[in-house]
């Protein structure tokens, strides 16, 4: 009997020249890739690399916007407690001009409602001394990258004996996602991992996904050298799994960390960010929570435990997220769709007059394919 | 999704802060994730430092935020 001959590891590309030969040699059944970073999808369009990409390889983009993930009723819920007296929401940018069911939080503003916008969770503090007789409400969306500022604001705001603050949070764990999306929809063959999200949970959270279901995972930065070279060994690792796939290798004890890759190692240490991950386990306890255009994922959210309960500013009403007339946001987030196959793109939804989020965040999907449109993208 | 900006740290502040400069603007800085001194460079992430950098990457993302527009 002939053993099975399995094509070795091939080392990974250094350089442009050597990313752009692996993809121009590229051959085969099509390979879906998930870029799950809004950063990432932002730098594919800025540099146009897609124009290198082979027609063996499509590009998807994943729910890696946080503004574009957050449901429409926590816009909803910001905008009652901007118009209730005694009140007043603090934001990022990004999420000012973001519709609700029924209003932004801009419109809110024109009818009286109390929105400011702060840079750092640490002026909210300052707000909050300042105003002692109003409810600070500090909008906290975004995903493990972001979660621990919050984390350690509610720490100061305990130490400081902060008491008009609260927290309405819609902030999420990408790895309940990317279990979802490795388990949902055998469509995608491989993830180019987010890089910054990385930096807190390490390397090595991908490698119960790349075990599970033997998709690789692999960590980039975000200049267009190197994502383009992420995309490169993604390919290869994605072509050689499907190899040992078709030879039936999947031995329980493979060694699947090798189909996880640190590109990245000068920002994400294999163990990630020991303290980031201490004060989140110490401020958050994880609840299940929606998210546009995945639906409600099991302990994907985080909510303020213990003694930072009492920062709490509610839960938000349960149940299936209501997406607005026409819009294809929640499509989009699972790279079912691209941004031209929306019937709203470019006519009633732009960006100065957005009808979904993918089209009004910096980070979101249609943004970012409208802003490029013109360079032929 | 979760854009970081690289700075550098000129003062160390009491209490884990610190005033770290990004393209000649300075601002306070959580500094509660990681270890840096003065003249170090971090990445900074919704106002806290998530990792601390070297001056070759802070320029580096400086430049990519540059052609990103941010």
């Amino acid at each position: 009997m002939i053993e099975p001959v399995t094509m070795p590891m091939p080392a990974a590309p250094r350089t442009i020249e050597e990313a752009r030969a692996i993809l121009a040699q590229d051959h085969g059944p099509r390979l879906t890739l998930m870029e799950v970073c809004g950063t990432h999808t932002s730098a594919i369009a800025a540099s146009g690399l897609r124009a290198l990409l082979p027609t063996s390889v499509r590009l998807v983009s994943g729910p890696g916007c946080p503004v574009c993930v957050t449901p429409s009723s926590y816009i909803d819920r910001l905008c009652e407690l901007a118009l209730q007296p005694g009140h007043l929401v603090l934001c990022f940018g990004d999420l000012i001009r973001v519709p609700g069911h029924h209003s932004s939080l801009s419109e809110a503003m024109a009818g009286g409602g109390q929105v400011r916008m702060i840079y750092s969770p640490l002026d909210a503090l300052k707000v909050c001394q300042d105003n002692p007789n109003l409810t600070i409400v500090m909008a906290a969306v975004g995903f493990e990258t972001t979660a621990p500022s919050y984390a350690l604001l509610l720490k100061r705001a305990i130490a400081g004996d902060i008491r008009n603050l609260r927290l309405l949070t819609a902030l999420r764990r990408m790895p309940p996602a990317l279990d979802l999306l490795c388990a949902a929809d055998n469509a995608i063959d491989g993830f180019l991992a987010p890089g910054h999200v990385s930096a807190i949970l390490g390397s090595k959270a991908y490698e119960p996904f790349a075990a599970q279901y033997h998709k690789p995972f692999v960590i980039a930065g975000f200049q267009p050298t190197e994502v383009l070279i992420g995309i490169a060994r993604l390919v290869q690792l994605c072509r050689r799994e499907k190899e040992r796939q078709a030879e039936d290798d999947l031995a329980d004890d493979r060694d699947w960390s090798e189909i996880v890759e640190n590109l990245y190692p000068a920002i994400v240490r294999p163990e990630g960010n020991p303290r980031a991950q201490a004060v989140l386990a110490e401020v958050f306890r994880y609840e299940p929570a929606v998210w546009r255009g995945l639906g409600e994922i099991d302990e994907s959210g985080y909510r303020l435990a213990g003694d930072f309960a009492a920062y709490d500013a509610g839960p938000l009403e349960a149940g299936i997220e209501q997406e607005l007339p026409g819009c294809k946001c929640g499509d989009m987030m699972l790279g079912r769709l691209e941004p031209r196959d929306c019937p709203l793109f470019g006519k009633t939804c732009r960006p100065d007059h957005p009808v979904g989020p993918c089209m009004v965040s910096s980070e979101g999907v249609c943004g970012i394919h409208y802003r490029y449109s013109e360079q032929g993208y | 999704m979760c854009l970081a900006i690289p700075a550098r740290i000129s003062q160390l502040l009491d209490n884990h802060l610190a005033t770290a400069e990004y393209n000649g603007n300075g601002m306070t800085v959580e500094m509660g994730l990681v270890e840096a001194e003065v003249g170090d460079y971090v990445l900074i992430h919704a106002g806290c430092a998530i990792e601390r950098i070297d001056p070759a990457m802070a320029a580096d993302i400086f430049e990519i935020l540059k052609e990103l527009g941010a």
